[in-house]
Formats: structure tokens, sequence, C-alpha cells
């Protein structure tokens, strides 16, 4: 199992971008941690939190509500959250939980749902 | 990279019998004889899922399960314990413990496997 | 393997046993010792536990008896006393032995371990054991579940994943049951500031289409079921009686699932906007509701596609022809495998031999699933009969129904085809004979209508075909004046009820009182029994006077393939339909010279009829010293047939004797033998009739 790191990345030629890069195992053991780094980035964040999954060698259910939670949080705050470079291991539990879909929560009022159309 | 599973248990036939299992199945595993021996191994051992009989010297099944759940790198861990028919109380004490599933005593090896299976992925 | 973990098994419990010896005699000392009985439980226990992982289920069984008395003791139930510990003893030396017998399959001495249980038990003041009885192994019958869909809901507890639980894997084990569409409900969750990290939000609608059964779903959610919410419920099914229409409706579905109320279905099924639009933009139902039941929807939909398309892919139709050709070519290698394996047996090469083996036990499972492609089910013609007696019944001015049974009964495809215009005999009979008009019925007490049966059932290797009427029955006194006046019997002879029905079968019988259109066709019930015999079948008849009468045919499952005994008369091979063969008795010549001239043969008191093969065959050579009687039985009649030698049993492939040999009597058939000679299949019925109409 591979240590969790969370690496917060300035882009300085995209204005108003948070980056927060996740490498290793995001799993429930990791969760509160990752719930902090979450919240600090999106405080950070002028308008928009991106999270690179590209280096997630593991991943549970705690991470993915996770995911939708940051969401929620992202549009209570008028900020929008995307997910980017999406590797293989996201895409897989994604799937295996039942979180692909075709149309967003009640909350997702600007149809920006990180699940719809699949994770891909 | 292969899980690792401890067993305890203080028969050692029992032992012999899942550890056996078990690295057939493909896992690594890890022989405690009773709580008190698989408590200190699990302090610094990473192990990914611990099978132990409840009624142990020492430190018994239930201890053993409280310890675990107790201890950071055992926190989400699958744990499972073996049981016999009779003891459903104990079955009771032991999910109320932390346990997540357990096996009843008599077992075949595929039952066993089954249960790796169902709780380990 | 296995003998490995038992060997390891009876080492340990060597190990314990001596440790408890000293535990016990320690504990006789201190009583008190917790400890100590603590160890002496967990030995008990361990041996217990152990012993019947490793097989040993006597020593579990009687180690158990142990283990709860000191259960008790350890729980402060009850007191430590010299007796306790001279029984605990005794116990353990007992064990020590069963495990020492263990090798030999040796269960210990019963008296013994009933002694110390009922000590025990009465030490702990409970009854005393029951006397040992053998255990049974009933089987338990597993039902077969057809393929179901099931929509699930499974709502995780808050705390699941704390103790370990991963519903992941759940969702991959419900995957492995079937196929499988799961949704998850991710609109709860909270933001990231009210989130509990480790705690469980998501839950999820699965629709897994299986045919493992509910109980198999079940099994998935054992160990969460307390701390989780699971909903089962079978939404469809797609056995050969389901329907195949349209699924339900998107608002059904929501209906069922109880997230919208009929009122509410109500009110959007009014408009003319698409049923999942509407109900969100009205706020009744959230998005994902609809979606998850647009996903059942599809998955159902999908499955009765696949299900239609399996059953349009498993059945092809095939000329009856090849067919038979198949049978035949089948029929031949079965010929040629009885040789091969006769050489290979003659030439000792054990190698050939076990090639040989192989070859017949493949031959076997060819030739039964070739015959089975064949096999029909006799349904379609039971559906023709009942057209046959509702016409025939207005015809008659009569009121009758015919209910059916065992229409699925399977028979050879030839069997069907040749069956179907004696059947049509028998039923006519029935109804002309047997049912009586509407008025005669009620005169009698009986309903106007009258009732044919007509049912098929498996008998071994036949098939019983009953017909059954709730007509007048048999008039014994008719039949008995009929059959003297034809000159069948004669005025006085004496004859069982079966014996005087069958007399219906003689040729030219008939006892109705005029000839009506339906059964004087000029064929009468001889020709029945003719073409039912032609079938190796035979035919019954039972009846009670007033109370109806019952027609019981019987028939082989195959035409193609006999079980016969094999004899011989001189160089000549014959086979006997093993149906037929009550028994063998020897012939000697001094028998011969006894019943001077006439043939019968003494069988256990009873004279039995014979006819010497030999002669009529006209088999050239002097008949051996010692001559064999195989007796066979038709119809309730035994009669014998002389032959040299009886070889054994053997598997007859019938071969028909082709058009220029059609007439030959009293023989139906030929078959290869395996050294490539000829055997004459005998007609038994006909010989035994040929003889009986010479004698007359």
């Amino acid at each position: 199992m591979d240590e969790l790191t969370l690496k917060r990345i300035k882009h300085p030629k995209k204005d108003g971008i948070e980056e927060l890069k996740v490498s290793g195992g995001l799993n429930i053991a990791e969760a509160a941690r990752f719930r902090e780094a979450l919240i600090d980035a999106l405080a950070a964040a002028p308008k928009t939190l991106q999270l690179n999954l590209n280096e997630v060698t593991e991943m549970d259910l705690t991470g993915l509500q996770l995911l939708c939670s940051a969401h929620h949080s992202a549009l209570s705050a008028g900020k929008s959250f995307k997910i980017v470079d999406q590797n293989e291991v996201y895409i897989r539990v994604a799937s295996e939980a039942g979180f692909e879909r075709h149309v967003g929560c009640p909350r997702d009022n600007n149809s920006s749902c990180i699940w719809v159309g699949g994770a891909h | 990279m292969a899980k690792v599973i401890m067993t305890a248990d203080d028969s050692a036939s029992v032992r012999q019998m899942v550890s056996f299992t078990l690295k057939q199945g493909g896992y690594e595993v890890v022989e405690a004889v009773d709580g008190k021996d698989a408590l200190q191994k699990l302090s610094t051992t990473k192990v990914d899922m611990l099978i132990t009989d409840l009624n142990m010297p020492n430190l018994d099944g239930i201890g053993l399960i409280k310890g675990a759940r107790g201890l950071a790198s055992c926190k989400f861990i699958p744990i499972v314990m073996l049981t016999t028919e009779s003891q459903d109380s104990r079955k009771q004490e032991g999910k109320a413990a932390g346990a997540t599933g357990w096996i009843v005593k008599p077992f075949k090896p595929e039952q066993l496997m089954a249960v790796v299976k169902k709780v380990l992925g | 393997m296995i003998d490995v973990h038992r060997q390891a098994f009876k080492e340990e419990a060597y190990e314990l046993l001596s440790e408890l010896e000293s535990s016990l005699l320690e504990l006789e000392e201190r009583p008190e010792d917790e400890e100590l009985i603590g160890r002496v439980f967990r030995a008990m226990h361990t041996i217990k536990g152990s012993g019947a992982m490793f097989g040993f289920d006597d020593i579990a069984a009687f180690t158990h008896e142990v283990e709860t008395i000191f259960d008790m003791v350890r729980n402060g139930k009850l007191k430590v006393t010299k007796k306790l510990v001279n029984l605990t003893l005794q116990a353990r030396d007992l064990i020590k032995s069963m495990l020492d017998g263990s090798d030999l399959g040796n269960g210990g001495d019963l008296d013994a371990s009933f002694q110390i249980i009922s000590g025990l038990r009465e030490l702990a003041g409970e009854a005393p054991p029951e006397a040992p009885a053998e255990a049974s192994d009933e089987p338990v019958a597993v039902p077969v579940a057809s393929e179901a869909t099931y929509r699930i809901r499974f709502i995780p507890g808050h705390h699941l994943f704390t103790c370990g639980s991963n519903p992941l894997t759940l969702l991959a084990e419900l995957r492995d049951l079937g196929p499988c569409n799961v949704v998850a409900h991710t609109g709860g969750f909270p933001s990231l500031e009210e989130i509990d990290p480790e705690g469980c939000y998501v839950f999820w609608d699965i629709i897994l289409t299986t045919s493992r059964g509910e109980d198999s779903i079940k099994d998935v959610f054992i160990f969460v079921e307390d701390d989780c919410e699971v909903k089962i419920e079978k939404i469809a099914d797609y056995g050969p009686d389901a329907d195949n229409a349209d699924y339900k409706k998107l608002g059904e579905i929501l209906l069922e699932r109880g997230e919208i109320s009929r009122e509410e279905m109500d009110s959007v099924l009014g408009e003319q906007k698409r049923f999942g639009e509407l109900a969100v933009s009205k706020g009744i139902v959230e998005q994902q509701s609809v979606m998850s039941a647009l996903v059942e929807q599809q998955h159902v939909k999908e499955v009765r596609q696949a299900v239609q398309q399996a059953e349009s892919a498993s059945s092809i139709r095939v000329p009856a022809e090849r067919l038979d050709v198949l049978v035949n070519l089948v029929g031949e290698l079965v010929t040629v495998q009885a040789r091969l394996t006769q050489t290979a047996a003659s030439r000792g090469d054990a190698e050939l031999v076990a090639i040989a083996e192989e070859v017949e036990r493949l031959t076997g499972e060819l030739r039964d699933s070739a015959l089975n492609i064949r096999m029909l089910p006799i349904g379609s013609t039971f559906s023709k009969f009942k057209r046959l007696v509702r016409d025939l019944s207005s015809e008659l001015g009569k009121e009758i129904e015919m209910t059916t049974d065992g229409a699925e009964t399977e028979l050879d495809k030839t069997v069907i085809e040749k069956l179907n215009d004696p059947m049509v005999h028998l039923i006519r009979n029935s109804l002309d004979h047997g049912i009586e008009l509407p008025e005669v019925r009620q005169a009698a007490g009986k309903p106007r209508q009258g009732t044919v049966h007509l049912a098929a059932v498996h008998s071994g290797d036949s098939v019983l075909i009953t017909i059954t009427d709730d007509g007048a029955g048999l008039d014994k006194e008719a039949i008995r004046a009929k059959a003297v006046e034809k000159g069948l019997i004669t005025a006085t002879a004496e004859l069982t009820d079966k014996e005087l029905f069958n007399l219906i079968f003689a040729p030219g019988f008939s006892t109705a009182k005029k000839i009506s259109s339906v059964s004087g066709r000029g064929v009468g019930m001889d020709v029945v029994k003719k073409a039912i015999e032609a079938l190796r079948g035979s035919i019954d008849i039972t009846s009670v006077r007033g109370e109806g009468a019952t027609i019981t045919v019987r028939i082989p499952l195959t035409l193609a393939i006999i079980e016969s005994l094999l004899v011989k008369i001189g160089n000549d091979s014959f086979m006997i339909p093993l149906a037929m063969v009550d028994e063998c008795v020897e012939l000697t010549r001094e028998d011969v010279a006894r019943s001077h001239g006439r043939n019968l043969a003494h069988v256990r008191e009873t004279l039995v009829p014979y006819i010497p093969l030999r002669e009529r065959f006209r088999v050239a050579g002097n008949p051996p010293d010692i001559e064999q009687i195989v007796i066979t039985q038709v119809n309730g009649t035994r009669v014998g047939f002389v032959v040299d030698n009886v070889i054994g049993e053997h598997q007859t492939v019938i071969k028909s004797l082709g058009r220029a040999y059609k007439n030959v009597e009293g023989i139906s058939g030929a078959t290869i033998l395996g050294d490539g000679s000829v055997a004459l299949i005998l007609d038994v019925p006909q010989l035994v009739q040929s003889v009986e109409a010479e004698a007359a």
C-alpha cells in the first residue's frame, strides 16, 4: 500500500485555479487527512479547485464520498470543482461503486457533477 | 504485492490448516499462538486482515479484537473470528468488539477462502 | 494434504491430553483455581473444534459434552468435585483411545462414552442423554431456482466502514451472481465541513439477474445484515411461464419502490410529457431515483432479450430422416464397439482393453444422447385425441369430457407415431362401449357427463399410458356368453377376471349390441393388441361393473435398442427380449421322457408349456443332453422356449429384416454380435400365438 501524499500546486499561467495532486492510496485510514486537505485547498482556490488523481494507486468509498462532498462544498462557496488526469484506478472504483451516472444530484445546479457521463 | 493475513489460534492444527489454505490462495501469512502474541506482532507488522479464534489463553479473541481496533494500523482492517455453533452470544460479543465477520467451525478450506474473498475483495 | 492436517491434529491432541491429565490432577488439589479450570476448558474446546475440522466427528461430539460441563464450572455454575475430576479423567482416557483407534475406523467404546456422559450430566443436574443412535445422513434437497431479476436496496449503517467491512467487495460478490446494475445514491452527502470522513453515506439500488435464488443474495450480506438495511424484492422471472410483455412503466417502478405516491403518479400521467422529466420538474422525485428506475427498466429488457435469443438458439429443426441416419450409425457403432471389446479381451492386451473400455463408455453416452434426441413429449398426440373425443361424443349423443395427465412424458418419435392408431381405437372403444348415454348415467346416479382420462407416466424403461373411463365397465357375463358363442372358451371354462377381460382382445370379438359407425369399422381389439405388441408393448384391462374401466398400455421407451438374453441353438444365435424373460430352468432327457411327448415342464408344482425351438426353426444336429428352457411371460401367460445354451444378457441394436423377410413368423428382427455373426430376435408373443393356434 502506497503512502498518501497530497500536494498543492499553484498554476501561475491559469489564474484562479488551485490544483491538489493526490498520489498513493486514498482509503479510509487516510480519509480524515484527505478531508482536511480538500477543505484547505478549496479555501485557497480563488475560483476553481482541480483535483489531479493521476497517481492514485488505491481508492475506496470514503474517497469517492469525499469527492462528492467537495463538489457540494465548492458549489455552496460559488466555486467550481473538477477532476483532471483521472487514472484507471479511479475509473474502475467509481464504476464498481455505481457512481457513474447520466445526471447529477439535485444540488448540481450548474451540471458540473463529476460523475455525469461516467468517470472518464 | 501479496496481502498479509494473520491467523491467531492456540490450536496448532487449525493454524496449520488456515495458513496452508491462505498460502495456496496467494496470501502471505503471519501466525500467532494466542491473543497476546498476536497483539504484539500486530504492533510491529502491518497486516491486511486478521483471522482469530475466540478461545485462547493469555488473551482471548474478544480481547484481541478490541486491542487490534485500538491500533491505528488495524482500525479498519477486516477481522474474522472463528466460532463454534454454540457460541452465538460470543459471536455478538465479537461483533460488538469490532469483528467484521465470522466463520463457524468446523469449516472447509473453500469456506475459509470464500470469507476471505468476501471481506478482503 | 488432508492427511497432513489430520496428523497434525492428532499430535496436537495427544499433547493437549497429556497436559490435561496433569491439569486435572492439579485441579484435584486446588479445585478453586480459575487458571486451571480455564486450561481444562480450552483443551476440551480445542480438541472439539479442531477435531470436527479434520473429520474426527466422534471425538468432537463426545468432547463437546465435557466442554459444556467445564463451561459451567468456568462460569461458577458448578463446583469441581472429586467425582467430576474422576469422570473427566475417564473422558480423557476415552478420547485418547478414540484417537488411537481413529486410523482403524474404530469409533471408540459407545458404552463407555455413554456412561461418562450420563455421569457428567448427572453432576450438572441434567437429563441423561438419549441412547446413542445412528446419525442419519439425509440429503438436503437443493431447490433449483430459475433465473429471476431482483431489486436490492442496500443502505449500509453509518459505521459500517469502521468494523472492517467494505461494501465494494459485497458489490463485487453480487456481480459474481449474474448480470448486475449498480446505482449509487450520492445526493445525501454532507459538505466537507460536516462530513464524517469515516462514516458511510452512500446507498445503492442494485438490479441483479441470477439463477441462484434469493438466499444466495442474502448470503452476500450475512456479515452486515444487522448493521444495514437490505431489502430484496423479486421483480421479474424468466421461467417458461413468465409473460414477456413489456416491463413496468417508469411510474410503476417508482411507485413500487415507494419513491412516489399513486396520486403523484396519476398527476404526472395526466400530462403528455415524458414521465421522468416531468416528475423531476414537478419536484416529486429526485433525478437519481428516476435514473435508478430507468436502469432497472433497461436491465430487465436486456435480460429478456438475451433469454429470448438463447431460446431461439437452443432449438434447431432437423429433418427426422437425419436423426434416423444418426441413430442407425450409432447402432452400427455399438455393434463395432462390442466387437472391439470382445477382441480386446481375447488378446489380453491391457492397453487395448483400456482403450476398448473408454470407447465403450463413450459409445454408451453417444447412444443415450442420440436416442434422447428422438424423444418427443406425448402431449401433441393427446391434444389430437381431445378433438376426437369432442367430435365423437356429439356423434354418439353423449356428453363426454376428456382430461389428460403427463402430456410432457417423452417417448421415441417412431413409437408415438405408431401408437396413434391403436390409441384412437381404444379411445373410440371407451366412448362407444364404456360411457353410457346421459339419461342412463343419470338413472344410475352418475353425473350426466362422462369422463375419459388419458395419462402417461414413466415406469422404469417403459411408459405406461392409461385410458380410464367412468362408464358402465365391462359386462363379464356378456363377454363370457360371446366367447362361448365364438368358440373361444368352453361353457364350463373357469376364468379369472383378468383372463375374461383379455378375451376382448381375441380376434373378431365384439360385445357391442349394434355395430355403430364408431367402433364397428371392421377392426377389432385384436388389431390393437397386435399393434401394441409390434411395439414390444403389452396391454391390460381392468374394470368394475358400473364404475368404469381402465386400459393400460405399456410401451418401451425406444425401439432401437433392447436388453435381451442371448441363447444358442447349435451354431445359431437367438435373442429373447429380457423384459419378457421370467427365469431359466434345465430340461434333461429324463424330463422329456417323463412328459410322454407333451411339451410341458414341471416348474415348482406348475406346468409350463414349452416350445422346442430346435424343432420349430428346423436347426440341424442333435440337442445336448441338458437343454435350457427360457421361460417367458406375456400378458400373464408363461411359456418356455427350449434352447441349447443360455449365453447371457446382451444389449441389442435392432435391425429390421428388410422387405424380403418381413413376413417371417416368430422373428421380429436381427442384430449383429460382437464377433460379427448375426443373431435373430425372437418375436415371443407371435410364437406363443402361433403355437396356441396350432394346438387349437
